[in-house]
């Protein structure tokens, strides 16, 4: 058996081998992951991290970066450094906080008007269509408006922009699911539709749910840092990306790089590092989903 | 010319590489087709028959490997390059496929599929001799040429069926692999087409490899059958040979465990055990955890393929016999 | 009672969608005539064959007779009482009685279910057993009558974790751990090897005699039906157009249709096969939207009589003891 690996290697080298072993795509899913474990990391120990408290004015203002303050200080003289550290923690709390209520809404929304179809589904459809096709960071911004700065407001203000997604996949699979074998096995021994529901079909779609999951995540960082860079997001003192985004472009002029360039990194990072996860995941995902036939 | 080798498939192996391990699906396997003449191969799923075509016709997927020789016109198909290779599709060795509608273009008109494959190989014919070439194909097939205008998706299953016969006869390929042509369609049908095959063999004199699980299949059109089981070409002979005088307990136990029409015979008969797994397959014969007649040596060691009263049977029953080698030509 | 399952003159026709042009123009609605209007009986203990090709009605008639799907015309009595309109809660429960075992026994069990659970669902629904413990052990008791064995650890797999036989076992015992009267198997054993096949219809068999059960089972292998059924009713067409046993049947076929089935059948046997006089029969089962006027088989039949066989539909005959056809000629 030796021999015949070595020749086969030896004749399809390089891309076959990456395809069989799927090291190719292992490859971004580790790095992805690496990257979202690193900043949830920061966000969990914070305190323990940061070497300053970040809503202090612990020095001059702007100072550029050098040895005490590694990425120099803001305006109000604060650590800039703490301040991207303990910006995880918002992000990521209203970024998990607001993806979770749109899966509230839209998961159970998909089941039913997917399993019963009907007027009911048109009427759902459309109005998660109309919600769908408004420009996402409009949508927040107008709702945000409404309901004012605080973490659970802005995590309401995105999820309702994000719900139409967990809702149309989840209804669009339950309607193609549920003409499959073995839900008419289900009803053919007796069930209830709602056993149906949550026993034969829920664990069937939920598996295409983690991949949006994770791509929305991402998006949610995105909003929630637009939303508090336009100054309808966290109100300050709170350290947050968006905002020192923000408020450091204020002083770009003032040739003060530094504060806007530690927190935009920050963002692109963490939004890579969910993309890149999700890729791994739907990858990995959808052969098996595939396999099963 | 009859009774001269068209094919001959020396100790072939084919071996896919998967997450599980090495699956070795083809092992050891030699055979040859004369020239006109029904080479049925038959075995249950996962016995390596669907392999064996796909490898005449070099259209294994990426991750199988191929070793041995398939002797076609004096020259090794498997050291053949892809160039080379698309030569012989179609123009010499063409292929039959169980389900029609997944192996014709549904976007495509019919007349184009034949147009596509006729100019493909021969540039020199224009687009109308290939569409009088197309209608003559499907008037021999029963199909009215007029449907060539139409898409796959508009044909019955039978039509679809004669369709790809069609395609796969217009440039009259002396070599014909018929990959389970009938399994998915009904039983009258199925006759419709096994008539047709046969009325063709006979008018474009063509060699064909029928592959099925279908004993019933084998039994109206091949010459001679081949039985294959976990990758092991167990026996091979003419197809009453194989019929009347079973020699390899698994052609035997398969025979039998086949429902019958015979009347009052209602005494159901089965074969005990499951396939062997082919990522790790069993030291000797791969049929000696199943075998009703098993020895020590089965268990130990492979048989080799043992020259039976006209039938090759691999089975340690018959040793003694004269073993049948099949030399390595170094040709190609 | 002697009659478990009666039907009459049932008939299933599914509408076609109509686009907005033709609803609007207020063409009439065209229907798939699945079924058109057939009538059978299948006494207690009794396993009745149901055979024919593609279109020929016969997985729809399967549905109708457990109700999966709803009749559009027709009567279904079981057991004495009559369920054609029956829905709701007692059409769930009646379904403790009346069970099928599917063709696909991959597609047919849901891949997130482990195979045990999925076989202890029907006696959570139907509250038999007193405790979750209680149905474990019924389910172990099924897994070893289909040869799941060991039981316990079969009961923990999931079904891409077992062989295509050994799924088909699965499916066949969650039909039956309720003890149902009735069961309807719809190719049970098409998409199995053929060495395999054997193996399964004795263990249907077998478990027919220890339940005592009523089967309809379903299959266009008519070598299948010789082991297990005792009546057979040939389909063509969303029409029954013969019945009788498998000697009747495929010794003396009397419908056009039946004999060019029986000599479509090819045989292993090489000389029989070879020599075999086969009455194909030209083109291919018609369109169900559509079906052909009077008797659905003229337009394919050697021996249709011109104005007879294409104006009047023929009515069933017995012609000797048990054997029915339909035909004009017979």
């Amino acid at each position: 058996m030796d021999e015949i690996k070595n020749k086969f290697i030896s004749h399809h080298i390089g891309s076959l081998f990456k395809e069989v072993f799927g090291s190719g795509t292992g490859i971004i899913t580790f790095i992805g992951a690496t990257i979202l474990i690193f900043f949830l990391i920061l966000a969990i120990f914070a305190p323990q991290i940061a070497p300053y408290n970040p809503t202090v004015r612990v020095s001059r203002s702007l100072r550029p970066p050098n040895d005490t303050f590694i990425f120099g200080t803001d305006n109000l003289g604060r650590d800039v450094f703490s301040r991207v550290i303990y910006g995880a923690r918002i992000a990521l709390t209203i970024a998990f906080i607001a993806v979770l209520i749109a899966a509230a809404i839209g998961i159970p929304l998909g089941l039913i008007s997917g399993y019963i179809g009907g007027i009911l589904d048109r009427i759902i459809t459309l109005i998660m269509d109309a919600i769908y096709s408004f420009p996402g960071l409009i949508l927040a911004i107008a709702i945000a408006a409404v309901l004012g700065p605080g973490i659970f407001n802005i995590s309401i203000s995105i999820a309702v922009v994000y719900a139409p997604t967990y809702y149309r996949v989840i209804r669009n699979q339950v309607a193609s699911i549920k003409d499959e074998l073995y839900v008419e096995a289900a009803r053919a021994i007796g069930a209830r539709n709602v056993v149906i529901l949550l026993r034969y079909i829920l664990p069937n779609v939920l598996p295409s749910i983690v991949v949006v999951l994770s791509m929305n995540l991402a998006d949610a960082i995105m909003t929630e840092a637009g939303l508090s860079f336009l100054g309808l997001g966290i109100a300050p003192p709170t350290p947050d990306w968006g905002f020192d985004l923000s408020n450091g472009q204020r002083f770009v002029l003032s040739k003060a790089w530094w504060g806007l360039l530690y927190p935009g990194l920050a963002i692109i990072m963490i939004v890579l590092g969910f993309s890149m996860f999700s890729e791994g995941i739907n990858e990995y995902l959808n052969p098996t989903i595939k396999e099963k036939r | 010319m009859k009774n001269s080798n068209l094919i001959e498939i020396r100790n072939l192996k084919i071996s896919y590489i998967t997450k599980r391990g090495i699956v070795s699906a083809v092992d050891n396997v030699s055979f040859s087709i004369k020239d006109e003449e029904t080479l049925g191969l038959v075995g249950e799923s996962g016995c390596g028959k669907t392999s064996i075509g796909n490898s005449l016709l070099k259209i294994l997927p990426k991750n199988s490997f191929v070793e041995g020789e398939i002797l076609f016109e004096g020259r090794n198909l498997i050291e053949l390059s892809e160039r080379k290779m698309q030569k012989i599709r179609g123009l010499k060795i063409s292929m039959i496929f169980q389900d029609p509608m997944t192996s014709l273009n549904p976007i495509m008109k019919l007349k184009d599929h034949f147009v596509e494959t006729i100019q493909t190989h021969k540039p020199e014919i224009s687009e109308e001799e290939a569409e009088k070439m197309a209608e003559k194909a499907f008037e021999a097939v029963g199909i009215e040429p007029s449907r060539l205008r139409d898409y796959p998706f508009q044909l019955s299953g039978g039509m679809r069926q004669r369709a790809m016969i069609a395609l796969a006869l217009v440039l009259n390929p002396k070599f014909v692999i018929a990959d389970e042509p009938t399994t998915s369609l009904d039983v009258i049908v199925q006759a419709q087409i096994l008539e047709l095959l046969k009325k063709l063999k006979e008018r474009f004199k063509m060699s064909i490899m029928l592959i099925t699980h279908d004993l019933g299949v084998v039994a109206e059109m091949a010459d001679r059958i081949g039985v294959m089981y976990a990758g092991h070409l167990v026996e091979e002979g003419t197809s009453e040979d194989i019929y009347y005088n079973p020699k390899h307990p698994y052609t035997e136990a398969l025979l039998k465990s086949i429902p019958n029409t015979k009347p009052g015979d209602k005494k159901l008969i089965y074969i005990p055990g499951n396939l062997p797994d082919l990522s790790n397959p069993p030291k000797g014969c791969r049929f000696f955890p199943r075998c009703s007649k098993v020895m020590e040596i089965c268990r130990e060691k492979e048989p080799p393929v043992f020259d039976v009263e006209g039938s090759r049977v691999k089975c340690w029953l018959y040793k003694g016999a004269k073993i049948v080698e099949y030399e390595r030509t170094n040709q190609g | 009672m002697r009659e478990l399952i009666k039907v009459e003159n049932l008939k299933k026709h599914f509408p076609l969608k109509k686009s907005i042009i033709e609803t609007l123009m207020r063409v009439p609605s065209r229907v798939v005539k699945a079924v058109d209007g057939i009538s059978f009986a299948i006494n207690n203990g009794e396993t009745l064959g149901l055979v024919g090709e593609s279109g020929s009605g016969k997985t729809t008639t399967g549905r109708l007779v457990l109700r999966l799907i709803d009749p559009t015309n027709g009567k279904i009595i079981f057991d004495g009482k009559e369920i054609t309109s029956l829905k709701g809660e007692s059409l769930r429960k009646m379904r403790k009685d009346m069970q099928i075992i599917f063709q696909d026994p991959m597609a047919a069990l849901n891949p997130y279910m482990k195979i045990g659970e999925a076989i202890r669902h029907p006696l959570k629904i139907h509250g038999i057993g007193s405790n979750k413990k209680e149905q474990i052990e019924i389910v172990y008791k099924m897994l070893e009558k289909v040869n799941l064995t060991p039981p316990k650890v079969f009961y923990n797999r999931f079904p891409k974790e077992l062989s295509g036989g050994q799924r088909q076992r699965v499916v066949i015992a969650r039909a039956l751990i309720t003890n149902p009267k009735f069961v309807v198997a719809d190719e049970a054993l098409a998409m199995l090897d053929v060495s395999v096949r054997s193996q399964l219809l004795q263990l249907l068999l077998d478990l027919k005699n220890e339940f005592n059960l009523t089967y309809l089972f379903i299959t266009h292998d008519l070598a299948t039906t010789k082991y297990i059924c005792d009546r057979i009713n040939v389909m063509y067409l969303g029409k029954i157009v013969e019945m009788g046993s498998f000697d009747d049947i495929y010794r003396s076929p009397a419908h056009p249709y039946t004999k060019a089935l029986i000599s479509a059948v090819p045989e292993p046997d090489p000389k029989i096969q070879k020599s075999k006089k086969k009455l194909i029969p030209k083109g291919e089962v018609p369109n169900p939207i559509n079906p052909p006027s009077g008797c659905r088989f003229h337009p394919r039949c050697p021996y249709a009589i011109e104005d007879l066989c294409s104006k009047e539909e023929p009515k069933m005959k017995e012609i000797s003891p048990n054997h029915f056809v339909a035909c004009h000629l017979c």
